[in-house]
């Protein structure tokens, strides 16, 4: 999951926001430098999340406020390329404000909520039970 | 034809040996890549070039995801199926993928996305597979929570098979009570193999640009608000009174009063008739008029 799509999540159902983001094992996965892509969802992005998650994964600091023009300082441009789309988060933890939690394996957060079921093992008939009666 | 949705949930339909066709079967990967393609043609992004942030919903094995990466799209896929998103990951699919319950709800914040695509996915929906399941609760909050994720005047294009006319409306009928606008498009409606129902809809109202009233800018000639007030209509003192009733009647078989006169009308009534293969007697000079009283 890149880190972009990470800034755009939210819980289902309650739509609370941010879910902190706990890395476990990170991936850079090189694309091509992409400006206007960049400046594109820009807007979109929620600024202070985004700089802590960048934080929490090790990646460098982004200045306080997001930059205007991708021809003035390019440098935070291909730092903030980096972050947003080169960033896959390969394993680790999803934490809602209100504490669930949901996991990342293999790069594939799973979102399905856990019910009751879930939670306890199945009780499958066995041939013995039915030899027990 | 037997449908998968009858057969188990999806989660459980597409297992293992499901998931592989889609990575050996040539067939389902044209058909899939073309599906895929007509839902991107359809979803008419903005024609800058610039690539765009898309979802997939029920993205599957990533097929329909490539058609977005070989446009240069950035995507986003959600399945519920884990065999499938393991061949996802196999094919080294480029979007970022979610194992989830489209029935859910989508969890993106609000306007994030450029467009929405899905493959084969709605006609999953409308099935319950336990009894606390209600298709109706879950299409609306999949659309109420997909429009909300969805940027403003962008896109969502389904391609799905509905096992009925009432399932199709029952979709409809819940995209359009989630507030969007837009309806289905049938392809090749007349062949039964390669028929293929989209439904196209729109996340609030869109004008296309060229339609877009424009600002009125000073040194606008042709605009000039002294010119323009010279092209206004004037209103009239006069004021429309209702006619009475009858007034502007025809008087019965009057030719004078009348527009169009009795033999006029008996000449095109007969003219109608003969267009209409009728045996018409044949005009003559005595058409329409009144025999002597000697006769």
């Amino acid at each position: 999951m890149r880190l972009l799509t990470h800034n755009f999540m939210c819980s289902p159902r309650t739509k609370a926001y941010p879910l902190r983001l706990v890395p476990a094992e990170i991936e850079m996965i090189e694309s091509a430098y992409n400006p206007g892509f960049v400046q594109h969802v820009l807007p979109r992005i929620e600024w202070e999340p985004l700089r802590a998650t960048a934080l929490a994964c090790g990646l460098g600091e982004l200045p306080p406020s997001p930059p205007q023009d991708p021809n003035v300082d390019e440098d935070v441009w291909r730092l903030l390329h980096r972050i947003l789309l080169d960033t896959h988060v390969k394993e680790g933890i999803l934490v809602s404000p209100s504490g669930a939690e949901y996991t990342i394996h293999n790069s594939i957060p799973n979102m399905l909520p856990k019910t009751a079921a879930d939670a306890e093992p199945k009780h499958v008939p066995q041939a013995t039970d039915i030899m027990d009666e | 034809m037997s449908r998968p949705e009858h057969v188990a949930p999806p989660e459980v339909f597409y297992n293992e040996s499901e998931a592989k066709k889609y990575l050996m079967s040539s067939r389902m990967i044209e058909i899939q890549a073309k599906l895929a393609n007509r839902c991107l043609e359809l979803l008419a992004l903005p024609e800058d070039g610039g690539s765009k942030l898309l979802l997939d919903i029920g993205c599957g094995t990533g097929l329909s995801g490539d058609v977005l990466s070989e446009s240069g799209h950035i995507w986003v896929g959600t399945d519920i199926s884990p065999a499938m998103l393991d061949v996802a990951l196999e094919r080294d699919a480029e979007g970022d993928l979610f194992q989830a319950d489209a029935g859910d709800g989508m969890f993106f914040r609000n306007g994030v996305f450029d467009g929405a695509i899905s493959v084969s996915v709605l006609q999953w929906l409308c099935n319950a597979d336990s009894s606390n399941v209600k298709p109706r609760k879950r299409l609306l909050v999949f659309f109420e929570t997909l429009y909300a994720c969805l940027y403003r005047g962008s896109r969502a294009v389904f391609q799905f098979y509905p096992e009925n006319e009432s399932q199709m409306e029952l979709i409809s009928a819940s995209a359009m009570r989630a507030g969007f606008t837009g309806g289905i498009i049938v392809d090749y409606p007349h062949s039964t193999r390669a028929k293929k129902i989209y439904l196209c809809l729109r996340a609030g109202p869109a004008l296309p640009v060229a339609l877009q009233p424009k600002a009125l800018l000073v040194g606008d000639g042709e605009h000039d608000p002294q010119q323009a007030g010279r092209q206004h209509v004037e209103f009239s003192k006069r004021r429309e009174r209702p006619k009475k009733a009858g007034a502007g009647k025809l008087k019965k078989g009057g030719a004078r009063g009348s527009a169009i006169s009795k033999v006029d009308s008996i000449h095109a009534l007969k003219e109608r008739q003969r267009r209409q293969g009728h045996d018409v007697k044949l005009d003559s000079r005595y058409t329409g008029k009144k025999r002597s009283k000697k006769f």
